[in-house]
């Protein structure tokens, strides 16, 4: 008898426990987080904040449900291969592969705050700004494709940056590199609807919901700077006869430590070892750095702002009540005017409570970034003598490695030449002097005392 | 006429099924840990069809010949069915042989288990509900324990060592069974690790991660007194020695391989970069070695917890405490009076 009770009971409490599960394992579906910092940067209020979300669901969807406009540039089926969440079929085609090889580290949004970014050193790429390190193009331009899939296929050594050659074939590597510019230009955009917001909207005014200017006014400008970076390449002339000798080595390394030509050793040292300057953030951590020294102060003395708004207020209407040139009527307008002046502040302030520490939370400790030591013969953004002509000849964009600077003193070019024919002149010395210096990078490891060469003693030799 | 003389033996073939669903078990493990590792959930859409044919039925050439994501998947659930059978086979010997009843209750118990498992495998397929996913990854490795168990008790030994009394008994039983448990809670902070929602934000990763190297250093610490324990306690039995030593042994490879695992899915941390071959060290997404180590790590987890259970049962089994105050009366004496 009592068997007979607990059977069935037992087989509701069971399937009761499988649906549970199922409704708690049926995760929401993942959301693009907004870009806080720069919102703070702008001082955008919830009611325009929710404006640009409105306006960025509406150009590129849902990270499940991507869309894009076409004037962004963007290959809709690409996307649509990397977007949402994974799953494979019959033919081994793979959908949602963004969220099977990238977003533990990148994120959903491509803010670089992935699940286990706090343990990575350099953290992964905030895409959202648009700066990208290792290209063929000028400092400030995207990268090309061509770029993006050098760095999809072979990683970036010594960091945390896999390589997919294996895991990925070349459509997958495509549709990703696709997804990158997607989320990329998705980032741009925010950010120019929050500077558009704060810079151009006059006090009250609503951002526009128009195509015209969502499309034309904001996107296009941002989607020209991806689309025409084929052609914004570094220019690039071919290495000089020499290139390898050891004059060529020798005359780099003079310009590498001549504080007056190319100065490297500021940063990578005297030794080259990467110990010059230890203390230098690059701009995504010094970005971050500014933000949480500032969300701090604003955080601290909320309460003080808030008195102080109280106070002006108290001080006008005191004002306002001996000015005895005023009607009652415009006093009573006045003060009205005071008071939603004093209604704004601490709606202000209030939001600025609720944002701050949820911003907060979406930042990783800022940490300084070091100069490579150009000993050990690791090159991150390609190994190449181009690639390292590429890094010195712009720098490393959003870090500290700047581009070259000019490397021939007018004293050097004949006087005589026409202004044309000095420039040209200039031109193919700064050239050839830059491979001198690509020369003695390369040159470095073997040097005595490089990590590769003969002497052991300076193996893994510390830093200070 | 003379009866024959009684025969209190049990049949040895329940005990021969329970090995072989260990045996089967551990395999079907790595398997499910390979489905994880290449993302391959959802490489059948269907359940429990596989693309619209019976799971025994789907052709063998487009199964071994496919892509690689349905190769492993398809194969987990050939493996998981085939445990099943075996459980079936398990149950059936249990009654149909002679053995103590409450075997085949546990029998039932453990069959219970593998069809529970094997829905939410499926649900999660249906739903692709991925936290299920590593519910359902946590209770295999609860249904492997249950088949080790099952080994252990149906042995022969089991029913004829004969029970000691010894001093310190009660620590020794619960320091093992309290090291199995640290076992599992392992398992379940690491498939947290591996199932981690990849809009967790940082933070989330970054406490279990802590949580499991905390675990860990707990596990060696327990491993290490309980060896201690069982090999100078006076608790030196061959059924005690054996399994702890292998604990030890594997919990060794297990850090290692809890290390490659870091290093082949994030590289070596900051602190090498200065050296050889870290500072040149390219994370190969998905190769081989980042693949079979992660897997292997989540195995080895498994099987460490399966041998500590086994090391758990074994010591309460053995060993007693020493009833010290047996001529107090007891509480139920009293309240009968
Ligand atoms: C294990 C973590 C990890 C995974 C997984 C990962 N990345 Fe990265 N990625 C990084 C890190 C770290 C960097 C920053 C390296 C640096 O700054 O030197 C980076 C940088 C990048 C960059 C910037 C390169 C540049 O030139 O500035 C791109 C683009 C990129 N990743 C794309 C991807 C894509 C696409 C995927 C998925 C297929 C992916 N990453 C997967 C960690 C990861
Ligand atoms: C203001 C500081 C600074 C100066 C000056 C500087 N560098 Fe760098 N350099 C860096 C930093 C920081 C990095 C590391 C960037 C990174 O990790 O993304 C770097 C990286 C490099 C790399 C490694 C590129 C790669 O692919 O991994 C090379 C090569 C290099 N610098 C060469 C030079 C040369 C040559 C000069 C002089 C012309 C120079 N640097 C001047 C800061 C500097």
């Amino acid at each position: 008898m009592k068997q007979r009770c607990v059977k069935p009971r037992f087989w509701v409490v069971l399937v009761g426990t499988l649906g549970l599960a199922v409704g708690c394992g049926k995760a929401p579906s993942p959301r693009f987080d907004s870009n806080l910092m720069v919102m703070d940067k702008y001082d955008i209020s919830f009611e325009q904040q929710q404006d640009i979300a409105n306006a960025l669901a509406a150009l590129f969807g849902t990270p499940d449900d991507p869309y894009v406009p076409k004037e962004s540039g963007l290959d809709k089926d690409k996307i649509k291969l990397a977007a949402g969440p994974t799953k494979s079929d019959k033919a081994g085609v793979h959908t949602g592969l963004y969220r099977e090889h990238c977003a533990h580290c990148h994120g959903i949004s491509g803010n670089g705050m992935g699940p286990t970014a706090a343990f990575l050193k350099p953290y992964p790429r905030d895409y959202r700004e648009g700066w990208f390190k290792f290209k063929s193009t000028e400092r400030a331009e995207m990268p090309t494709n061509a770029d993006l899939e050098r760095i999809l296929r072979h990683g970036i050594p010594g960091t945390s940056m896999p390589a997919f050659e294996v895991a990925l074939v070349q459509p997958e590597i495509e549709a990703l590199v696709e997804y990158v510019k997607y989320l990329s230009l998705r980032g741009m955009v925010e950010i120019e609807l929050a500077r558009q917001t704060s810079e151009e909207l006059g006090e009250g005014e609503r951002l526009p919901t128009t195509a015209e200017f969502l499309v034309e006014g904001v996107l296009k400008p941002q989607a020209e700077k991806w689309s025409s970076a084929e052609t914004k390449l570094m220019p690039v002339a071919a290495p000089p006869a020499d290139f390898g000798s050891p004059a060529s080595i020798a005359a780099g390394k003079s310009l590498f430590y001549d504080v007056n030509k190319a100065n490297c050793l500021k940063c990578h040292g005297t030794t080259a070892l990467g110990d010059g300057v230890l203390n230098d953030y690059d701009q995504w951590n010094k970005d971050v750095a500014e933000f949480r020294t500032k969300a701090d102060a604003t955080l601290a003395s909320l309460t003080e702002q808030r008195g102080k708004a109280e106070e002006d207020f108290a001080t006008a209407v005191e004002a306002l009540g001996a000015d005895s040139a005023l009607s009652e009527e415009e006093r009573k307008q006045q003060r009205e005017t005071l008071e939603k002046d004093k209604a704004a502040t601490l709606k202000k302030l209030g939001e600025k409570e609720r944002m701050l520490p949820t911003a907060m939370a979406y930042t990783l400790v800022p940490r300084y970034i070091e100069p490579r030591n150009l000993r050990m013969g690791v090159y991150r953004g390609g190994r190449r003598p181009l690639d390292v002509y590429y890094r010195i000849h712009s720098g490393i964009n959003g870090t500290p490695m700047p581009a070259i600077a000019n490397l021939v003193a007018d004293s050097e070019l004949p006087a005589d030449l026409s202004e044309e024919e000095k420039a040209q002149r200039r031109q193919s010395l700064q050239t050839q002097r830059m491979w001198n210096i690509v020369d003695y990078v390369l040159s470095l490891p073997y040097e005595p005392g490089g990590e590769l060469g003969a002497d052991i003693s300076m193996l893994g030799r510390e830093r200070n | 006429m003379t009866a024959p003389p009684l025969d209190h033996s049990c049949s040895p073939w329940p005990h021969r099924l329970a090995v072989l669903l260990c045996c089967a078990t551990f395999p079907l493990l790595w398997v499910g840990g390979l489905v994880t590792t290449y993302d391959a959930g959802m490489a059948v859409p269907d359940w429990p069809n596989t693309y619209g044919y019976n799971l025994f039925l789907y052709p063998l050439e487009t199964w071994v010949g496919g892509p690689f994501d349905l190769f492993v998947e398809h194969g987990h659930r050939l493996l998981g069915a085939a445990v099943g059978v075996l459980a079936i086979g398990f149950c059936v010997t249990t009654l149909a042989t002679r053995c103590p009843a409450w075997w085949r209750w546990a029998a039932a118990g453990a069959l219970l288990l593998v069809i529970v498992q094997g829905l939410m495998g499926g649900l999660r397929v249906l739903f692709d509900a991925r936290a299920l996913a590593q519910f359902h990854g946590c209770f295999g490795p609860l249904f492997f324990g249950a088949c080790v168990a099952l080994a252990a008790v149906t042995s022969t030994g089991w029913r004829s060592w004969p029970v000691q009394e010894a001093k310190g008994a009660g620590g020794l039983r619960r320091l093992a069974l309290f090291t199995a448990v640290l076992a599992y809670v392992q398992i379940v902070l690491g498939s947290e690790l591996r199932h981690v929602r990849t809009d967790a934000g940082p933070r989330w990763f970054q406490t279990f991660v802590l949580f499991h190297l905390l675990v860990a250093a707990a596990l060696v610490v327990h491993v290490a007194l309980l060896s201690a324990r069982v090999w100078r306690g006076g608790f030196r039995s061959s059924k005690l020695t054996r399994p702890v030593t292998l604990v030890a042994v594997l919990l060794f490879a297990q850090l290692c391989l809890g290390g490659a695992t870091w290093v082949t899915n994030y590289g070596w941390p900051d602190w090498f970069k200065d050296f050889f071959p870290a500072a040149s060290y390219v994370v190969q997404a998905k190769g081989w070695m980042q693949a079979n180590l992660t897997t292997a790590h989540m195995a080895l987890g498994s099987l460490i917890w399966g041998l500590a259970l086994l090391v758990a049962l074994r010591a309460g089994r053995l060993y007693q405490p020493r009833a010290t105050h047996s001529v107090q009366p007891t509480r139920a004496l009293g309240a009968a009076a």
